[in-house]
């Protein structure tokens, strides 16, 4: 009998004339950036030309001042995210085993959720410090409620008929939970991962902008400050790159757990 | 003793506005033990609802409901349930998925692996062990939830349209498999369909209900021997009373719940 394909293998890449013409435009936009600042048609304060973005970019790394920063960010947002995910996964499950939580909780959840997180930054300022807690927090809150409405829609959407088979063959409450609700809500819990994911780095950037002594944000409000445009590109460029590669860790993990059984 | 008894049911269902709906009224009903019964009727007539209800799966409003005339309460492992849509776990592979009840039931993994094979091979699943449902074709994963239900070797099993989703030239397949299995096995099954030819095909007695709230309307013996033959005078007979009788019965009532 014949065997269907997987489908998750990914499509061949073949280039066309398309990409060619994509890469002559990000080309063209460089080379006027570049050809705009050096001849000094647009001020050195207000845009750089890419070969000084590189050249102060290597500055930091070779005299050591990225790495320290660099570790911190990576250090606040990991940390906020892995709290985010284990509160929000686990009060999630929580939520859908015994709905009385749910009610109880929820209508608290809403409002902390419906208060722009960075405009309680101050508080957390003030509460836990300007160093790693307030961050972590920041991050936390970013994260948390993302993944737990992710994971709660993930559980009840299980479907009644996935429910009905566990009871026929009695599952208990906790085979129930681990063999059927967590295995059908993880596309919907990893769609919650991969949101925050992408918000967690803006979140610490900004806080660490508005007030820090550490971190990639209080780099690059350092480098505002001194009017050092090329250092500002090149620490815009660095975050979007880690934001990037952050969201895909988490793809890449989805896929380890789901792509021999559903199109990742 | 007959396995199921379904004494006086009444079953109807409270809607979101607070309106009852009868679904069933005053079913009474006898399956011997070793009987393969089949219930027909409109849509919407109750079928599945009789189906869940003796399942465990649906409480009843009033009457009673007897599984070797001790009262069903919930659900049981003497009772295989076979849905319309085989409702396999798309993370399991098929092997994984028939195992599931075992899983669930924490039985060895040695008497895993000898129940396995044999079912595997008796569902004609041989090869398919490691793919998941959706590498399956609908055919192999009707006869997979068949298998997860077997497995488990319950006395007995109710099936729910099973075959409805399958195309007709699967659907005789498996509806040759399921009459040897029932030979070979001796189960009491409890078969909802649709289709009146698959009900006479298979079934010692075919049930009719009305159009809801579902009441038995008649009962047809089928004592002709197995394997039957498809083109049998009285099979195709039985099924054109059936329908005669379908239509006649819901005259009087809403056109719309013609089969
Ligand atoms: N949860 C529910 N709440 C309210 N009414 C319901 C509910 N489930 C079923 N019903 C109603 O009860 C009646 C019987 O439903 P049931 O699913 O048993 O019919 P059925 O005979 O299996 O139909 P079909 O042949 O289409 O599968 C239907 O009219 C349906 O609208
Ligand atoms: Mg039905």
């Amino acid at each position: 009998m014949a065997q269907k394909s997987n489908g998750a293998k990914a499509k061949k890449f073949t280039f066309t004339w398309i990409n060619a013409l994509q890469i002559l435009t990000v080309a063209a936009l460089l080379i006027s950036m570049q050809v705009a600042v050096s001849s000094g048609a647009i001020s050195k304060v207000f845009l750089a030309t890419p070969t000084d973005i590189v050249k102060s970019g290597w500055g930091l790394i070779t005299d050591g001042t990225l790495f320290p920063h660099l570790l911190v960010t990576l250090k606040e947002v990991f940390t906020g995210y892995f709290l985010a995910a284990a509160v929000g996964i686990i009060l999630g499950f929580l939520w859908v085993l015994f709905p009385k939580l749910e009610q109880y909780m929820s209508v608290f959840c809403s409002a902390i959720m419906a208060v722009p997180k960075t405009a309680i930054l101050p508080l957390l300022i003030l509460w836990f410090g300007i160093g790693f807690q307030s961050k972590v927090v920041l991050i936390f809150l970013f994260g948390v409620f993302t993944i737990l409405y992710n994971t709660v829609t993930g559980a009840k959407q299980c479907k009644v008929e996935y429910m009905k088979v566990a009871s026929v063959f009695e599952a208990s409450r906790a085979q129930l939970v681990f063999k059927v609700m967590i295995p059908a809500a993880l596309p919907s819990i990893f769609n919650g991962l991969r949101l925050s994911a992408a918000t967690a780095l803006t979140g610490v950037v900004f806080a660490e902008m508005q007030s820090a002594r550490e971190g990639l944000g209080f780099l690059l409000s350092q480098a505002q400050n001194n009017l050092a445009t090329a250092k500002v590109f090149f620490i815009i460029i660095l975050v979007t790159l880690i934001s990037v590669l952050f969201v895909r860790i988490i793809a890449g993990v989805e896929y380890i757990f789901c792509h021999k059984w559903r199109k990742v | 003793m007959p396995t199921i008894q379904i004494k006086n049911l009444y079953k109807s269902y409270i809607n979101s506005d607070g309106e009852p709906t009868n679904a069933l009224e005053n079913i009474n009903l006898e399956i011997k033990d070793g009987e393969f019964v089949c219930v027909v009727g409109p849509s919407g007539c109750g079928k599945s609802t009789l189906l869940e209800i003796v399942a465990g799966l649906l409480s009843h409003t009033s009457g009673e409901v007897l599984l070797d005339g001790v009262p069903v309460t919930g659900t049981s492992r003497d009772i295989g349930v076979v849905f319309q849509d085989p409702s396999l776990y798309p993370w399991r592979t098929i092997k994984k998925n028939i195992a599931f009840g075992m899983d669930i039931a924490k039985i060895p993994k040695q008497e895993q692996e000898e129940r396995l094979t044999k079912y595997i091979s008796l569902m004609n699943l041989v090869g398919f062990e490691n793919k998941y449902p959706s590498q399956l074709s609908g055919g192999m994963r009707q006869r997979a939830g068949i298998a997860r239900a077997l497995v488990m070797n319950p006395k007995v099993i109710l099936m729910d349209e099973p075959f409805s989703a399958v195309d007709h030239l699967t659907r005789c397949t498996l509806q040759d498999e399921l009459i040897r299995l029932r030979q070979e096995e001796k189960k009491t099954v409890l078969f909802i369909t649709h289709d009146l030819n698959e009900a006479v095909y298979l079934a010692d007695r075919v049930i009719l209900l009305t159009p809801r709230p579902g009441k038995i309307q008649q009962e047809y013996r089928i004592d002709l021997p197995y394997p039957r033959n498809r083109d049998d005078a009285f099979l195709t007979h039985t099924a054109a009373t059936i329908m005669t009788d379908i239509t006649t019965g819901s005259r009087k009532d809403d056109v719309e719940y013609y089969i």
